[in-house]
């Protein structure tokens, strides 16, 4: 059954070892445009995609590429790709990518990629690569698109820019402004920790050991996931 | 060949790289038109909204303003830099000159419209700015811009207001209200509008058309 | 159009009123897992505010005579990343060759900034902010110093904080997160102190 395989991975990668709170990778990039639900659906619909094609990529050509330059070649995949969705914003979404600025270059330096890159496509084939690629894409969107609802909601009284609180609203200001994010993401990771050792606690499974932030070079930081092809 | 020997990652490298680039020079190739043609709307739709002109979409803009503006140009004939253009909408003519200034974060470009004595400001409309989202970045929304509409100067000049009292009772004339949070990009804001419209008078009386004239504070 | 900022200014705003980590989110991964412990914490700081430094002078080289006479700005960010990845391998050598006290301090963090989005995300700034020479130079190492800053107080902070009860889901990211809020709203404090021009 091939389909099993994928949907276990897609449980990983959006749940049990979403990028955002459990391995706590690649959140430099996109924090910063949260205050817009606009400009994250688009930024994290681009780390999406390149963490998808890219995984491909390397998946793919994997065995052409020589030990030595393997993390050069790796990052240069993976600009390659940013460097396209750069150009396509720019050329069909112009007021996005000046909204969003450098921080779109800044996907090249997402961890996610790189860990995805290191840990999965290295030693999986090009398809399910693609498809690991696409789900932590999809776990690290939901977690930020949660972030940047909140963020609007209440710092500009809108969502997706139509005005949905009444006239006479106070926008809270701080939710505009960097700290509101850092305290954000810190309850949504309290609550995603407390949902998933609570239903584990009734089941007797180990709690996942997300407690520890990861260490160490990108490459270190997820944990490999071989595939029984 | 062994995939670790030094002539294969050379050959490798070089290959993966001719190829990437090649591609990537294709891709901005095949949109360069389009990202030139954003580049002119951006231009053109701030000139025609700092005129109070409307209009649908990019092709409507460019019939706009085509029809009703027109650049100026010095005395041997080359455009001016930074640009400016002269336009009439209502019957009225108006000169529009861009003009950038030091913001808290980098520079702010700003389109400003108004009467060639630089009496009345027909509208103003930011080109491009770095400032805070939230705080500085809101010289961007139509609220603080609205106030510029056909706003009368005081001797030339525009001021805006800042400080604890901002958005209180009635403000003397040529003042605009400031943003909340944000004194230093609404103090910064004043001296480009102040410089546009002081561009503006120099346009109408000839003295900046010179080809001489080495033009400061351009934009981009 | 380059902006009229005084470059001094530009050093001390960068510090303070728009802390590459604390308002720009910019540099986060190795913050968090570093912090823990002081003496890296040092080390890797000094790290960054070095590599930032030169990598930005050196960007702002090529980015001048290469990239923008070629007309391959399409290509700027993998122009970017090798410079980053060269300059750091080259420091590696030259402080491994230098003084082995001084690798022990600082070279065994280097492999891990090539990738630190703070390095790129300076020089992106850079480059979409038009700085001139002076200023982009000055703007990375501020930025670098701020950076440092950030680390440092987040890891002596830390220490004390692990000593107490934090509640079970909060433990380790949760709790330096809602640490480091903190600390960038306090860093907005600092923004009625730059004066500008």
């Amino acid at each position: 059954m091939s389909k099993s395989p994928a949907l276990t991975i897609l449980k990983e990668n959006v749940w049990t070892n979403n990028p955002i709170f459990v391995q706590i990778l690649g959140i430099c990039s996109t924090l910063a445009v949260t205050n817009n639900m606009r400009n994250t659906f688009i930024m994290t619909m681009g780390v999406l995609l390149t963490t998808g094609f890219s995984s491909f990529t390397i998946s793919a050509i994997k065995s052409l590429i020589p030990r030595k330059v393997r993390m050069i070649v790796q990052v240069l995949i993976i600009s390659f790709y940013v460097i396209i969705i750069d150009i396509l914003l720019r050329a069909y979404l112009p007021e996005v990518s000046r909204q969003l600025g450098p921080y779109v270059g800044l996907i090249i330096t997402n961890c996610i990629i790189m860990g995805r890159a290191e840990g999965f496509a290295q030693a999986n084939k090009p398809l399910i690569s693609f498809w690991d690629g696409i789900t932590s894409g999809i776990g690290y969107m939901l977690v930020l698109m949660a972030l940047a609802v909140i963020r609007e909601w209440l710092g500009f009284g809108s969502l997706f820019g139509l005005r949905i609180m009444p006239e006479g609203f106070t926008p809270w200001t701080i939710m505009i402004m960097a700290p509101s994010a850092f305290f954000l993401v810190a309850l949504l990771l309290w609550f995603a920790r407390n949902l998933q050792t609570a239903p584990a606690k009734t089941a007797g499974s180990p709690p996942p050991t997300g407690a520890q932030p990861a260490p160490g070079p990108a490459p270190a930081q997820a944990a490999p996931k071989k595939e029984q092809a | 060949m062994k995939k670790d020997s030094t002539l294969y990652v050379v050959i490798f490298t070089f290959v993966i790289c001719a190829v990437f680039v090649s591609l990537l020079a294709l891709a901005n190739e095949l949109t360069k038109e389009r990202v030139a043609a954003n580049r002119r709307f951006t231009s053109q739709s701030a000139i025609l909204s700092a005129l109070g002109i409307s209009y649908s979409d990019p092709a409507d803009a460019a019939v706009k303003f085509a029809a009703g503006v027109s650049e100026i140009t010095d005395s041997d004939g080359s455009a001016l830099y930074p640009p400016a253009w002269r336009g009439s909408t209502n019957g009225n003519d108006y000169i529009i000159t861009q003009h950038a200034g030091a913001g808290l974060w980098g520079t702010i470009t700003v389109m400003v419209a108004a009467d060639p004595s630089g009496s009345e400001i027909l509208g103003v409309r930011i080109i491009d700015q770095n400032e805070t989202p939230g705080l500085g970045g809101r010289i961007t929304e139509d609220w603080f811009l609205d106030q510029f509409r056909n706003l009368a100067t005081a001797a030339g000049k525009i001021a805006i207001k800042t400080g604890a009292e901002s958005g209180g009772g009635s403000l003397p004339p040529g003042t605009v209200d400031g943003i909340t949070g944000a004194t230093r990009t609404s103090d910064a804001m004043a001296p480009i509008i102040n410089g546009a419209l002081l561009r503006i008078r120099a346009i109408s009386d000839g003295s900046a058309l010179r080809a001489d004239t080495t033009n400061q504070g351009g934009g981009k | 159009m380059t902006p009229l900022i005084n470059p001094a200014i530009l050093f001390f705003a960068s510090i303070f009123t728009s802390n590459i980590l604390l308002s720009n989110f910019l540099g986060m991964c190795s913050f968090i897992s570093i912090s823990k412990d002081w003496k890296s914490s040092f080390g890797l700081g000094l790290a960054v505010t070095f590599v930032l430094t030169i990598t930005a002078a050196v960007s702002w080289v090529v980015l001048h005579f290469v990239i923008a006479p070629l007309g391959l700005e399409y290509l700027s960010f993998i122009v970017f990343i090798i410079v980053i990845a060269a300059v750091v391998q080259i420091l590696e050598m030259i402080i491994d060759r230098a003084s082995p006290a001084l690798y022990m301090s600082l070279g065994i963090f280097l492999p891990l900034i090539t990738v630190n989005c703070a390095i790129l995300g300076a020089i992106l700034f850079m480059q979409i902010r038009n700085y001139n020479f002076i200023q982009s130079v000055l703007f990375a190492a501020g930025s670098g110093i701020g950076w440092w800053l950030a680390i440092l107080l987040l890891a002596a902070i830390r220490e004390r904080i692990d000593k107490n009860p934090v509640p079970a889901g909060l433990k380790g990211a949760g709790i330096t997160l809602i640490t480091i809020g903190f600390m960038a709203m306090a860093f907005i404090g600092f923004s009625g102190m730059i004066a500008v021009q």
